[in-house]
């Protein structure tokens, strides 16, 4: 992560690999949880962020980076000449690049969004497991998940009776 | 104690990524699905069996089983449509068809839920619902399903959000007995 111009008030954070990332503190306070550190002065110098390897850290800072308000467009202060409709379309499109990530990635970043209290991120990465689970069937959403059915035949009838409103 | 094992269908990767995930994790993709899909799946495996228990909002809604051509034919009648008087009587025995059929469902199902023990995963059949959404049809035999599932989310699990709508089924409307 480069160093962001002179001015802007910047923050450490660490990943539990070693990994450091300075990031402008308006792109780290797009995480609700990074946010409260930093208001209630828990975060002087630099912040670890458990749980979270320093690929899955570096992906939700470009997400953050992207859609941090003022800055996020990048380069010059396209806020001022593109439209706002134009600039949620480009943001709709990167989202969708963004997002095109193997599985584990995905349910990496659902995790880190969650932690973190990112709901932009969080409603991003969780959406299509959420269409799968949705649109198909069990056995189809079993398959998604890589999961075994591991039931007895009258426990699966048990339930089944006890949710029996999701298929009627 | 035998297991069953059904054969996987589809995919190559035989490792159980999402499975690995903490329940949490299951519990924050679960509660982003409406209701009834939310309730699906618990079949998947028994580790997801106690997931539908622990959603914090519960809407039971019988729009959401309601064929979209009951709701057209709900606007037809209501604009006196269709002149004939045949076509007319035929729309009505269908809208009524859906409705007690719709009813049924509704019943059922809610019995299944109410009636649950401990489930097969785990004992804790106790639900945590905070929030309870109905919609559902005034029927003579359905009055008392709907107290029961009421008494049970005010008392067992705790309810504080309760939000009912009652709806007057045709097919009871233009029959005073079954009122």
């Amino acid at each position: 992560m480069a160093t962001r111009e002179a001015g802007k008030k910047m923050i450490m954070l660490k990943s539990p690999d070693g990994m450091e990332f300075e990031v402008e503190e308006a792109v780290a306070m797009e995480s609700q949880t990074i946010r409260k550190m930093i208001e209630d002065d828990c975060a002087d110098t630099a912040i670890l962020i458990p749980n979270i390897n320093s690929k899955i850290l570096s992906r939700v800072i470009e997400y953050c980076n992207k859609h941090v308000p003022t800055t996020g467009a990048t380069g010059a202060a396209a806020s001022d000449t593109v439209a706002p409709a134009a600039l949620a379309e480009d943001l709709k499109i990167w989202d969708a690049e963004f997002i095109k990530v193997n599985r584990a990635t995905r349910f990496n970043l659902i995790q880190a969004a969650s932690y973190l209290n990112i709901k932009g991120l969080l409603d991003l990465t969780s959406q299509t497991t959420i269409d799968t689970i949705s649109d198909n069937s069990l056995e189809e959403i079993r398959s998604f998940l890589s999961t075994k059915n591991d039931y007895l035949p009258e426990e699966e009838q048990t339930i089944r009776r006890e949710n029996q409103w999701a298929f009627q | 104690m035998p297991r069953r094992v059904r054969p996987r269908t589809g995919t190559a990767g035989g490792e159980d990524r999402l499975s690995t995930l903490p329940d949490d994790l299951i519990r924050l993709i679960v509660r982003r699905l409406d209701t009834r899909t939310a309730l699906s799946t618990a079949v998947l495996a028994r580790r997801w069996a106690h997931i539908p228990r622990d959603l914090p909002e519960l809407d039971f809604r019988v729009s959401d089983v309601l064929p979209p051509e009951y709701d057209r034919a709900v606007a037809l009648r209501r604009r006196n449509m269709p002149h004939d008087t045949f076509l007319a009587e035929m729309l009505d025995r269908l809208m009524a068809r859906c409705e007690i059929d719709t009813i049924t469902a509704f019943i059922d199902g809610i019995t299944g839920f109410l009636e649950a023990g401990g489930g097969p995963a785990d004992g804790d059949a106790r639900r945590r619902a905070k929030t309870l959404r109905l919609d559902f049809f005034q029927a003579h035999d359905g009055g008392c399903v709907v107290d029961r599932l009421i008494a049970a989310a005010v008392v067992a699990w705790g309810v504080e959000d309760l939000e009912v709508v009652a709806r007057q089924a045709s097919c009871l409307l233009h029959t005073p007995a079954a009122a």
